[in-house]
């Protein structure tokens, strides 16, 4: 058998010192975002910062993962996808930095939408592929093309009756439409991720997923607060839920990026035992 | 007297009782494989074969076969008080295939005169699934090959000529062109020899589609790690067995059936425990099962039969 793939030199202690990054990385953030000890804009740019730097790390592990596969391999497949969808998160991290220091206000549809739309498109794909290589069932033709139509009918229809709600008052249906299709892409992606996930249970295979859980968790919980559920509860549990939801995004990042360097770290020792010699 | 691979000459001598006890002792204490073939009176035969030295069993003559007798039993009917020994050592996929060979029954006897007619009895036997051992005997060339279920494996391969032991069947058929005696035996699952045999190709056939199916999942490089790791966990035992990608590869001689269950045994789990690892318990579990039930009905049962199955391994 060849192998294609690419041999990955990584040091012996990436594990722990990731971790430990990780660790300093959110010992920042919580109080950082919670106290914003710092002054304006020095203080959300700190937090941005942090969250570029936890989006491009998982896209800079996941592209490592990629690289360990040679290009006929099916699992290759998997995490390509995956990780485009990461770096697309990386540009939609970035540009929202751009965004927030050219104006004020956005515009209601921005190259931020694109970026995070196509993050979406990516890893659903990707969830896609996962889902038909581990239950090993012949893939219907078009048939990610059919939820993705789902979804957006979903989402108008959810859009329609949050109109009729009362919710995201002032807002176009097409705005609206936009703030729904998130969540409910959320909620579709959360539900395959759970349920690749819980196929994988505690196999290393399964723990990107568990990232991608938490951070359309929290992604959900963000929109919910954009288009005012926070006027539902006390200002202080809701700052609270604003702290949890972003703290969970950046942790979805994190553990995204955990899961696949322990990925990695296995696949690098094949490398490092030579195969044993009968004679 | 040379019964098994006459061409490959070992070691002849007249000698007493004693000098045979002594001559056991050093295959122990060598931990040597090999055979001491004994001719107690004229006509009469016996040998007695080792595995690293641990005795695998003695045997005499009767009719065209070999029946199993105690090993004290090679001592008694002496017609001198010395009679012709002969001490063979051999590596371990010739010493596995002496052990299936005086534990088959003769079967069909034919004689082949050239190349063609040899791939003509090995399409024969394609046809038939034949499974059990081919015996080709010439003046220059002695060959003990099994046949499973109609092919040629290479690893139960043995072949010796006067310039010594070749373990590659192909080389055989292209370099035979002279009158062969052939015999097929017949596998015969009551054997210890044909019981580790059958285990081996049987785990073999069950671990490529295993690791098939995982590197699909997985892909080559967790493969090539879980590979390297079942190999560091076989080599700490040393047995001589490896993964060579998908390929299971068994050149280990043991003395017992119930040695290579347990090895298989503890092969299994141990890459089941490391499947479960990356791909999780439910998935493994999948895998294991899906995989058995899809292996050729004669693998299946004969794992069955010798209890390697997914209900057998366990982990921890």
């Amino acid at each position: 058998m060849q192998t294609t793939s690419s041999t990955l030199k990584l040091p012996k202690n990436i594990w722990h010192i990731t971790l430990v990054v990780f660790a300093i990385t959110l010992a920042i953030f919580i109080p950082t975002y919670h106290w914003q000890p710092f002054p304006e804009p020095l203080n959300d740019n700190i937090l941005s910062s942090i969250y570029i730097f936890a989006a491009l790390i998982t896209a800079i592990y996941g592209t490592l993962l990629v690289r360990q596969f040679s290009p006929g391999e099916l699992p290759r497949k998997v995490w390509l996808t995956f990780v485009l969808g990461w770096w697309c998160a990386v540009l939609a991290e970035i540009l929202w930095v751009i965004y927030s220091s050219l104006m004020s206000e956005f515009p209601p549809f921005t190259f931020i939408d694109v970026a995070w739309l196509s993050a979406y498109f990516w890893l659903g794909l990707s969830i896609y592929y996962q889902h038909h290589l581990i239950s090993g069932k012949q893939k219907l033709p078009y048939s990610y093309l059919l939820v993705l139509n789902l979804i957006l009918i979903v989402s108008a229809a959810l859009t329609t009756l949050a109109q009729k709600a009362g919710l995201g008052e002032g807002m176009s249906w097409l705005v609206l439409f936009l703030a729904v299709l998130y969540p409910v892409s959320d909620i579709f992606l959360g539900i395959y991720a759970l349920r690749i996930s819980l196929i994988f249970g505690r196999g290393m295979l399964g723990r990107p997923w568990w990232g991608l859980i938490t951070f359309t968790i929290a992604d959900s919980l963000s929109v919910y607060f954009w288009m005012g559920g926070d006027k539902f509860m006390a200002k202080q549990i809701a700052q609270y839920f604003y702290l949890f939801s972003d703290t969970s995004y950046l942790t979805g990042y994190l553990l995204t990026a955990l899961g696949l360097l322990s990925i990695l770290v296995l696949s690098q020792k094949s490398s490092a035992e030579p195969a044993p010699s009968l004679s | 007297m040379a019964i098994f691979f006459p061409q490959a000459g070992g070691d002849l001598f007249t000698g007493s009782t004693a000098y045979l006890d002594s001559i056991k002792n050093n295959f122990k204490t060598d931990q040597a494989t090999g055979i001491i073939e004994i001719q107690p009176s004229p006509g009469n035969d016996l040998c007695i074969l080792f595995a690293e030295g641990v005795l695998v069993g003695a045997y005499r003559r009767a009719g065209d076969g070999w029946i199993p007798i105690r090993e004290h039993e090679t001592v008694l009917g002496w017609s001198a008080e010395q009679v012709p020994l002969r001490l063979l050592t051999l590596s371990d996929i010739a010493g596995r295939s002496v052990w299936l060979a005086l534990e088959s029954q003769p079967g069909r006897r034919l004689q082949i005169n050239n190349a063609e007619e040899w791939q003509e009895i090995l399409a024969e036997c394609r046809q038939a699934h034949f499974t059990g051992q081919i015996q080709a005997v010439s003046a220059t060339c002695t060959g003990l090959f099994v046949c499973w279920n109609g092919l040629l494996v290479t690893t139960e391969a043995v072949f010796c000529t006067p310039k010594g032991f070749e373990f590659t069947p192909s080389r055989f058929s292209c370099s035979n062109v002279e009158p062969l005696q052939v015999t097929l035996a017949n596998f015969d699952m009551s054997k210890p020899s044909w019981k580790s045999c059958a285990l081996r190709l049987s785990a073999a056939n069950w671990s490529k589609r295993l690791l098939e199916c995982y590197c699909q999942l997985a892909g080559q490089r967790l493969l090539q790690t879980l590979s390297d790791e079942v190999n560091i966990a076989i080599r700490n035992q040393r047995w001589k067995i490896r993964f060579d990608g998908n390929n299971l590869l068994d050149y280990h001689f043991f003395p017992q059936d119930a040695h290579v269950h347990q090895a298989y045994l503890m092969i299994f789990n141990n890459m089941r425990e490391r499947m479960q690892t990356v791909l999780g318990k439910l998935l493994e579990a999948r895998i294991f099962n899906e995989t058995f039930e899809a292996l050729d009905s004669l693998d299946r049962n004969l794992l069955e039969a010798t209890n390697l199955t997914p209900a057998a391994l366990s982990v921890k």
